[in-house]
């Protein structure tokens, strides 16, 4: 198969062919979050460049180099920065064993180097790749101390990655967290649970009365459909709607409408 | 007869009829409800989640965008529907014992996509919705009732 460079959404170049036996270690990321990381951005990748046939496998051995992290394939070498982001390095000259690349970072990489947005890079990937990838992350992070502004793309990225609940989670710890904000106050307001707007009113029924009206006369009314209220008998029919009928509407005047088997 | 548990205390504090009709390819509890003041027909979809409404409730309904969250994409089976989330009052509406009013969350769809056929109904969602109701199904064809009361 031959290698087709390609830009990728996050403006980093990288094409990776993985081998079954890759083993990477990473400072900030476990083996299985570098990984799928590195999946993510090779079948994005084949997919753009219409190699279908190869889609779901990773052919041809990866090279890995220890200080710095690199990826080799065919002349292009491919660092990793510290975060999981691919740098991207320029096509080598010389096909020798050791070769010196020439390593650009791109925009999109230097933004991502900055620290403080680690979070919310790892949550921006997980939100991409799997929904129990992305509740991991959101776990893992310390969202005591994150701005009102980090909640909100927290919680934007949870409801696109079908997270609801987190979703909403986020949403009620952000607003207590930050009362200040106007707009996470209004992301809680909207995620909060349903809220009762009045008390249902309920008639005044004496459930009691009637159990000891029922033991006392059902033989009497044995296939039949009887309105009772508060242990007194109103009327009986032999389907519900003939009683519904005759008596009327019963809402809110407490009766009980039962069959008697 | 409302629902109450053994000691007394009320699991349903009202009650209606539902129709269980064909809806796609499944059939479903249709219940009768208002939304701020107009009556519609919404259907029972414990999966899901919100109450989602459809396009033509969400036009007579209207929204205050400024109260609504930022557009985004829910997935449905066959579908996805792109739209924002906002506080809605519904009311479920009861025959026997009293209605039960709630303010929920609701997905209101875009109105510049074509979905009204794929939407022609609202659905009433777990998440966001159902989810403070303690509700019940008496499917009796002699009956077939929808029982309901609050969860606290």
């Amino acid at each position: 198969m031959s290698y087709f460079e390609a830009q990728i959404p996050e403006g980093l170049l990288a094409s990776a062919w993985l081998g079954n036996s890759v083993s990477v270690s990473h400072p900030h990321m476990s083996e299985r979050e570098f990984l799928a990381k590195l999946k993510l951005v090779a079948m994005r990748h084949l997919t753009r460049s219409g190699c279908a046939e190869a889609q779901g496998s990773f052919r041809e051995p990866v090279h890995i180099y220890d200080k710095p992290k690199q990826l080799r394939y065919g002349r292009k070498f491919y660092c990793v920065a510290h975060h999981g982001s691919f740098l991207d390095v320029q096509e080598v000259e010389s096909s020798t064993s050791r070769p010196v690349p020439q390593v650009v970072v791109s925009q999109e990489a230097a933004q991502w180097l900055r620290p403080p947005d680690y979070d919310l890079f790892r949550l921006k990937i997980a939100a991409k790749t799997d929904i129990s990838d992305f509740l991991e992350v959101v776990k893992g992070i310390n969202w005591d101390h994150k701005t009102a502004e980090d909640f909100i793309s927290g919680i934007d990225l949870a409801l696109e990655a079908g997270a609801h609940v987190t979703a909403r989670e986020l949403a009620m710890q952000g607003a207590e967290i930050h009362f200040n904000s106007e707009e996470l106050q209004k992301y809680a307001r909207v995620l909060a649970p349903p809220k009762l707007l009045a008390k249902p009113r309920r008639a005044n029924v004496q459930p009691k009365a009637n159990t000891e009206w029922l033991q006392a006369n059902r033989n009497n009314y044995k296939g039949q459909w009887v309105a009772l209220q508060n242990g007194v008998f109103i009327a009986s029919a032999k389907t519900y709607k003939a009683l519904v009928t005759h008596i009327g509407d019963v809402k809110d005047r407490g009766i009980l409408i039962t069959p008697i088997y | 007869m409302l629902l109450n548990f053994e000691n007394g205390d009320p699991f349903a504090t009202g009650s209606a009829s539902y129709r269980y009709r064909q809806f796609r390819n499944a059939p479903r509890i249709f219940i009768k409800i208002k939304v701020e003041g107009e009556e519609t027909d919404a259907f029972l979809d414990t999966g899901g989640i919100y109450f989602l409404c459809s396009p033509e409730l969400a036009e007579k309904v209207g929204i205050d965008p400024t109260a609504a969250l930022e557009s985004l994409e829910i997935r449905m089976t066959r579908f996805t529907i792109r739209g924002v989330l906002h506080r809605l009052g519904i009311e479920l509406l009861s025959e026997d014992g009293a209605d039960y009013p709630v303010e929920v969350t609701a997905f209101f769809p875009d109105p510049d996509q074509a979905v009204g056929e794929r939407l022609p109904v609202s659905y009433l969602g777990m998440l966001g919705c159902l989810e403070r109701f303690r509700f019940a199904i008496d499917p009796d064809p002699e009956r077939q009732r929808f029982y309901f009361g609050p969860c606290p």
